[in-house]
């Protein structure tokens, strides 16, 4: 049996209708009392959840804030002739008890 | 006399009241603690949810994904920006939650089914015919014509099937799909013409071989 577009045509606006038919399923009330139940059951949760989204922010952007000022740094000692990776050694790793040692004994 | 008509129990004032109350307002509410008040958009969109939901999954599956809908979107109300009307929020949540049902489904399906059964082949020859001997409003031939399509989209895989019920059956545009589904419009695009390809190659093999 060959089966030509327009038989295909007919069934496809059938299926259609069959589809929109499923609208007519009977569904009862008792899931909206489950759901509130759960749901009453949730504030901790969901409040701790909102806690911890506004904590990622906050972490976020002290990350971003730190990456910007960084990048500035390393732009600025650029500019100034400075290699950038001895001026963050300098200031990162100066060591004030050398100093120190060195004044008293006169080194 | 009009006094007497107002005059209504504290009750259903309370509830008159309520239901005037706008979503936004209702939202903002239940973000600041009081969560039984959440049960007045419950209420409000209960026949939305579950219409959306009766067109995408089994009729045993509704009552279930409608609570799971609404657990959901009270869990994300703290992201609702309102930049779009909250009854359609809700329904891109149907849809995803529909959708979910369905990749769930199929990755635990055993084995598809492999015949369609004699009374359904007989609507599928009756809803080509020129002249049905019986028109498919009928209630035991609406019945069989939803399971021909049930067993039809089964072998789909849960993309596939979203996307032809959005856009094939439901008409909607590819952006409209889109949104609802959270994919980009070519993909939507794409995925439907392939899908509706694959949909077509089994209903001619369907009646042309016999299934």
């Amino acid at each position: 049996m060959s089966f030509s577009d327009q038989e295909l045509n007919r069934l496809q606006k059938a299926l259609k209708k069959a589809h929109f038919d499923k609208e007519q399923v009977d569904v009862g009330t008792v899931w909206k009392w489950d759901a509130m139940r759960t749901i009453r059951n949730l504030p901790a949760s969901a409040s701790s959840f909102s806690w911890l989204s506004e904590w990622n922010a906050l972490v976020w952007k002290f990350a971003m804030t730190t990456a910007a000022l960084l990048l500035v740094l390393s732009t600025w000692s650029l500019q100034m002739g400075v290699d950038p990776e001895m001026e963050m050694a300098w200031m990162l790793f100066e060591d004030p008890v050398e100093e120190t040692v060195n004044d008293t004994f006169g080194f | 006399m009009a006094f007497e008509q107002n005059k209504g129990s504290p009750n259903k004032d309370m509830e008159n009241e309520k239901d005037n109350i706008p979503d936004l307002v209702i939202i903002e509410r239940v973000l600041k603690g009081e969560t039984e008040i959440f049960e007045v958009l419950m209420d409000r969109y209960a026949g939305l949810v579950l219409m959306v939901l009766k067109k995408h999954l089994p009729p045993d599956q509704i009552e279930e994904t409608a609570q799971e809908v609404f657990v959901r979107a009270y869990q994300s109300l703290k992201n609702f920006k309102g930049q779009s009307e909250f009854p359609h929020w809700l329904s891109v949540i149907s849809v995803r939650t529909s959708y979910d049902y369905w990749r769930k489904h199929y990755r635990n399906r055993e084995t598809p089914m492999s015949t369609l059964p004699e009374s359904h082949r007989m609507w599928l020859e009756n809803s080509v015919s020129d002249n049905p001997l019986h028109s498919i409003s009928d209630r035991s031939s609406q019945k069989e014509a939803q399971e021909v399509l049930e067993w039809v989209l089964a072998d789909l895989s849960a993309e596939d099937r979203m996307v032809i019920e959005l856009v094939y059956l439901q008409e909607l545009s590819g952006k409209e799909a889109a949104e609802l589904l959270g994919w980009s419009v070519a993909n939507v695009k794409v995925r439907s013409f392939r899908a509706r390809k694959k949909l077509e190659k089994k209903l001619r093999t369907i009646m042309e071989r016999g299934n």
